[in-house]
C-alpha cells in the first residue's frame, strides 16, 4: 500500500475523478449520444483540418475563385426528389477540332472571318426540364511567346467567338468579342455577354432584346411557349463552338500559322464551364461559393470556439473560486463584488459593441474571432466562481482538512490534493454546459453582422439573411438551414453531454431503479 | 440584536453594492466606448456634418468676403469640438458620459435608423426612442414570457412528480433540443416556412411601428394587425423559452417531491393534486418566484438578435441599429436602463426573500 502510493503521480487523483466521470457519463443513454455525436464532430474536425488547404480562409473570402461556379444553387441531389436539374459540366478540350488558314473571307453570320483560325468544340446535352444558368469558356493553358517573321517582330491579335448552337438549329453568339494578345488570353476568361447574346436572340428567335437580356440564360437555353415570351428549358443536345481567330496585319497567315504550331503558341487547353442549374453537395452562395466546404470548415472553428471559451471561463472561473473560498478575507470581496458586477452586465450588446470595433482592426481574421471570445470568457466565469467558492468553503471545514494542515501539508498542498480533485466532476459538468453556449454567442454575434472574416457557420447563416435583405429570395432553404442544424448539432451534443453530466454533480437526480 | 431588526441594514448593504455595480458598469462601457476611439470617430463624424450644414447655411445668407466665413467657420468648429468634448482625451470624457446617462440626461441621437426604428425623424431624444420601443419589445418578449411561465409553473410540478415517466423525458428532451437550437434560428426557420411558404404571416415586421404608434386611432383595426405581426414572434419566442422553464421549475420542484414530508403526504394517501398544490407548490413559490422576476426584467432588455431577425423594432433592435450607427449616446443610455431594471429587481427580490424567509441571513 505504502509502496503503491510513493509511486501515484501528483495528478493521479484528478486523472481517476476524469475516469469516472466518464464512466457515468457513458452509463445513461443520453450521455452515449453525446458521446457518439462527439466522436463524429472530432473525426469531421480532425478529417476537416487535414483535407483543406490552410489558407482557405482567404480563399474563401476571395470571390473571383469561385465564379465559375452557378450562383445561389440548390444542391445536386434534389434531383432525387423529382427536381429537375441541369447538370453542371465542366468540358476541357486540348486539341481543336480544325485549324487552318483561310486565304479567302468567310462568313459566320454576319461575322467575316479570315487568316489563320481554330475551332474548339463541344458538346452538353440538356435532359432535364431547366435551365443552365450560363457558360464560361476560360483559356487555361495558353502558349505565349515572341514570334519573329522574316526578322520582325510579331504580335497576332486575336479575336475569340463563343457560338451557342442550339437543338432547334439556330447560332447564338453569346460573348461580346474583344481583340487581345496571346499574352492577354492565358488564363481569360470569356463570359456570357447579355447584350450581344440579347442582339442575336432577337434576331433568330424574335425575343425582344430587353426581355431577353433580363433572363437571359431561359433565352439561350429554352423556347417560348405561348404569350408574353413565355418558356420553357429547350432538351437536346448542344454545341458550343469556339472559334480563334488569329491575324498579324501585313503577314502572311500560312506563315502565322507554321510558326505558331512549330514553337507551340496559342491556345492549348480550353475549359468550358456550362453553369448547371444546381451545384455539389451543399448548393452555393451568391459568390458561387460551395457552400459543402464553407460547412466543412465550419466544423473545427465550431469546436475550437466552444472548447477555447469554455476551458478558459472554467479555468479562471476555478481559480477565482477556489482562492476566494479557501483564503477568504479581502480576497474573497474583491472576487465576489467582482463577480456582482460582471454579473449584471448586459452580455450581448457589449460582446456586440466589441465585435463591432474589433471589425475595424487591422489583424487576422482568426485574431478578431478570439478577441471576440476573450471577451465572452471574461465575462462568464463568475457563476461557476461563486458556486465553486461555496463547494471550497464546505470542503474547507471537513474534519481531513485539518488532519493535513496539522500534519504539516501547505496550502498548495492541500488545494491540488484535497480540493480540487473534489470539484473536477462539477468543472465537467459546467465545462460541458458552457460549449454551446460560446458556440451559440459566435453563430448569434455573426448572424447580426459582426464580422470576424472566418468561414463559420453563423457567418454563412448572416450572408444568407444579407442576401434576403438585399432583395434575394427567401427561397434559399440549402443556404440557411443546414448551418443552423449543424450549430443545432453541435451545441445538443454538449448539451447532451451536460445533462448526463449533472447528475454526478447532483445525485439526486439519478433515477432510483 | 434581533434577526428582524437586522433587516434594514443588510437590505441597505446590498442596495449599496448593487449601486456600486451599476456605477462601475456604466463607467466600463463609457471606457469601452471612449478607449477603443468608438464614440470619438462618431464625434468627429458629427462636427464634420455639422460645420458643412453651417458654412452651407453662411454662404447662402452672406455672400461676403471669404475670409470672414473662414474665421467664423473655425470658430464654429472650435466651439463644436470643445462642445463635444473632442479637445480633451477620452479618459476625461468617460466620467461626464456616464454621469449623464445615471441621472437620465441621456441626450439626442442623430443616428437615422435609430430615428427609423423609433417611427421619429432625426434627431431624437434617446429618452424617447428608448420610450417608443419598449412598449414593443413588452408586445412581444414579456408576453411570451408570461405565456411561457403561465405554462411551465403548473407543467413542470407534475412532470417532476413523476420523474422518470416519460413525460419527464419528453420535457427533457425538449429543453436539451430547445437549449441547443437559438431562437433567432427558430425565428430564420418559422418566417421561411409561416411567412414565406405558407404566406399566413409577415416576413418583415417593422410595419407594426404603425399600428403601435398611431394605436388609439383605430384601437380595433390596431389591435388585429398588430396581432397579425405579433402572433409568429410570440409563439417562436415560446417554444424556444418554454423547454428552459420547464427544465429550471421541475429542477426546484425535485428537490422537493424527495424530501420526506410529501413522502409522508403521499404514504397518507392524498390525492395527487392535493400534494402538489399544497407540499410542492407552496414551497416551491419563492424560488420560482425568483426566476420569474429575473426573466420578466430580462425580457425587458430584448432579445437583440431575435427581434434584429424579425426586424421587430424593440428594444433589441434599438440597441443593434445604435451599435452598428456607432450611436453613442442610444447606447449608454440603453446600457443604464437595462442594467437599472435588472439591478432593481435583483433588489426587489432580496427585500421579498427576507420579508418572506426571516431566515435568510445575507
Amino acid at each position: 500500500m505504502s509502496t503503491y502510493q510513493l509511486k501515484r503521480s501528483p495528478l493521479d487523483p484528478i486523472y481517476r475523478a476524469f475516469k469516472g466521470a466518464f464512466g457515468e457519463v457513458w452509463a445513461q443513454s443520453m450521455g452515449k449520444a453525446g458521446l457518439i455525436l462527439l466522436v463524429f464532430l472530432v473525426a469531421i474536425s480532425i478529417y476537416t483540418t487535414i483535407v483543406m488547404p490552410s489558407n482557405f480562409d482567404s480563399v474563401w473570402n476571395n470571390r473571383k475563385e469561385w465564379d465559375t461556379n452557378p450562383f445561389v444553387a440548390p444542391p445536386e441531389w434534389i434531383r432525387f426528389f423529382g427536381f429537375p436539374v441541369a447538370r453542371h459540366a465542366i468540358i476541357e478540350l486540348n486539341r481543336p477540332v480544325e485549324s487552318k488558314v483561310y486565304l479567302e473571307p468567310f462568313f459566320i453570320d454576319d461575322i467575316q472571318l479570315f487568316g489563320y483560325i481554330q475551332r474548339f468544340s463541344a458538346t452538353y446535352v440538356l435532359d432535364s426540364d431547366a435551365y443552365p444558368q450560363s457558360i464560361l469558356v476560360r483559356f487555361a493553358e495558353v502558349g505565349y511567346g515572341t514570334i519573329t517573321i522574316r526578322g520582325r517582330m510579331v504580335e497576332p491579335q486575336i479575336v475569340v467567338y463563343v457560338f451557342l448552337n442550339r437543338p432547334d438549329g439556330s447560332q447564338i453568339l453569346i460573348n461580346a468579342p474583344e481583340t487581345l494578345t496571346l499574352k492577354s488570353l492565358a488564363g481569360k476568361d470569356i463570359r456570357l455577354d447579355q447584350d450581344t447574346a440579347a442582339a442575336w436572340i432577337e434576331r433568330k428567335l424574335n425575343v425582344p432584346q430587353d426581355v431577353a437580356k433580363k433572363i437571359i440564360n431561359f433565352y439561350l437555353f429554352g423556347e417560348v411557349v405561348g404569350e408574353n415570351f413565355y418558356t420553357r428549358p429547350l432538351q437536346g443536345s448542344y454545341s458550343i463552338d469556339i472559334v480563334v481567330s488569329y491575324l498579324a496585319p501585313g503577314v502572311d497567315p500560312r506563315d502565322l500559322k507554321t510558326i505558331m504550331e512549330s514553337k507551340g503558341l496559342g491556345a492549348r487547353e480550353i475549359t468550358i464551364i456550362v453553369k448547371g442549374s444546381a451545384y455539389g453537395l451543399a448548393g452555393t452562395d451568391d459568390a458561387g461559393r460551395d457552400l459543402f466546404l464553407g460547412l466543412l470548415y465550419g466544423f473545427p472553428v465550431a469546436l475550437l470556439i466552444g472548447i477555447f471559451a469554455a476551458v478558459s471561463a472554467v479555468l479562471i472561473g476555478m481559480i477565482a473560486g477556489v482562492i476566494s473560498g479557501y483564503y477568504g478575507g479581502v480576497v474573497d470581496d474583491a472576487i465576489q463584488r467582482t463577480v456582482d458586477i460582471i454579473g449584471n452586465i448586459p452580455l450581448l450588446p457589449i460582446l456586440i459593441l466589441i465585435g463591432v470595433i474589433v471589425q475595424e482592426w487591422n489583424v487576422s481574421a482568426w485574431e478578431r474571432l478570439f478577441i471576440i471570445i476573450a471577451f465572452l470568457v471574461v465575462f462568464s466565469w463568475g457563476g461557476l466562481a461563486i458556486i465553486i467558492r461555496s463547494m471550497t468553503l464546505s470542503i474547507k471545514a471537513e474534519p481531513y482538512i485539518e488532519a493535513a494542515r496539522a500534519l504539516g501539508a501547505s496550502n498548495v498542498r492541500i488545494i491540488f490534493r484535497h480540493i480540487i480533485p473534489q470539484l473536477i466532476p462539477y468543472m465537467m459538468a459546467s465545462l460541458v454546459f458552457s460549449v454551446p453556449g460560446a458556440i451559440l454567442a459566435e453563430a448569434g454575434l455573426s448572424v447580426i453582422g459582426v464580422r470576424h472574416g472566418l468561414p463559420t457557420w453563423g457567418s454563412i447563416l448572416a450572408e444568407a439573411r444579407a442576401y434576403i435583405g438585399a432583395g434575394g429570395s427567401y427561397g434559399v432553404w440549402w443556404w440557411i438551414f443546414p448551418p443552423g442544424i449543424l450549430i443545432g448539432i453541435t451545441a445538443l451534443t454538449f448539451v447532451l453531454l451536460g445533462l448526463a453530466a449533472e447528475t454526478i454533480v447532483e445525485p439526486r437526480l439519478r433515477r432510483r431503479m | 440584536m434581533s434577526a428582524r431588526g437586522r433587516i434594514p441594514r443588510i437590505l441597505a448593504k446590498r442596495a449599496i453594492l448593487l449601486s456600486v455595480a451599476l456605477v462601475v458598469i456604466m463607467l466600463l462601457t463609457a471606457v469601452i466606448l471612449g478607449a477603443t476611439g468608438y464614440d470619438e470617430k462618431i464625434l468627429k463624424a458629427i462636427v464634420v456634418t455639422e460645420l458643412q450644414a453651417y458654412s452651407q447655411a453662411l454662404r447662402q445668407q452672406l455672400k461676403g468676403s471669404g475670409e470672414d466665413i473662414e474665421k467664423l467657420i473655425k470658430e464654429r468648429e472650435q466651439f463644436l469640438i470643445s462642445y463635444y468634448g473632442l479637445d480633451k482625451p477620452w479618459w476625461e470624457r468617460v466620467i461626464p458620459m456616464a454621469f449623464n446617462a445615471m441621472i437620465l440626461n441621456l441626450g439626442y441621437s442623430l443616428s437615422e435608423e435609430v430615428a427609423n426604428i423609433a417611427g421619429l425623424q432625426p434627431p431624437v431624444r434617446v429618452s424617447d426612442a428608448i420610450l417608443i420601443t419598449l412598449p414593443r419589445t413588452i408586445i412581444m418578449l414579456t408576453i411570451a414570457q408570461l405565456i411561457s411561465i403561465a405554462i411551465a409553473l403548473p407543467l413542470a410540478p407534475f412532470i417532476a412528480y413523476r420523474r422518470g415517466s416519460i413525460w419527464d423525458k419528453l420535457s427533457i428532451s425538449y429543453a436539451a433540443f430547445t437549449n441547443a437550437l437559438p431562437i433567432w434560428w427558430l425565428a430564420i426557420v418559422a418566417i421561411y416556412f409561416v411567412g414565406f411558404q405558407l404566406k399566413i404571416a409577415p416576413t418583415s415586421y417593422r410595419g407594426v411601428i404603425s399600428y403601435i404608434n398611431r394605436f388609439w386611432e383605430d384601437p380595433f383595426t390596431s389591435f388585429i394587425n398588430i396581432l397579425y405581426y405579433a402572433y409568429l414572434p410570440i409563439i417562436v419566442v415560446v417554444i424556444g423559452i418554454l423547454g428552459g422553464w420547464l427544465y429550471s421549475v421541475r429542477a426546484i420542484a425535485i428537490r422537493v417531491v424527495s424530501e420526506d414530508y410529501v413522502f409522508m403526504a403521499k404514504a397518507k394517501g392524498l390525492p395527487e393534486r392535493q400534494v402538489i398544490r399544497h407540499y410542492v407548490l407552496r414551497v416551491i413559490a419563492g424560488p420560482a418566484m425568483t426566476l420569474i422576476i429575473l426573466g420578466l426584467a430580462g425580457s425587458i432588455g430584448g432579445f437583440i438578435i431575435t427581434e434584429s431577425v424579425f426586424d421587430w423594432p424593440g428594444i433589441g433592435l434599438l440597441y443593434y441599429a445604435a451599435i452598428t450607427t456607432g450611436d453613442s449616446p442610444t447606447i449608454i443610455g440603453l446600457v443604464y436602463i437595462t442594467t437599472l431594471v435588472y439591478i432593481v429587481a435583483r433588489f426587489i427580490l432580496e427585500v421579498l426573500y427576507v420579508i418572506l424567509d426571516p431566515r435568510v441571513s445575507l
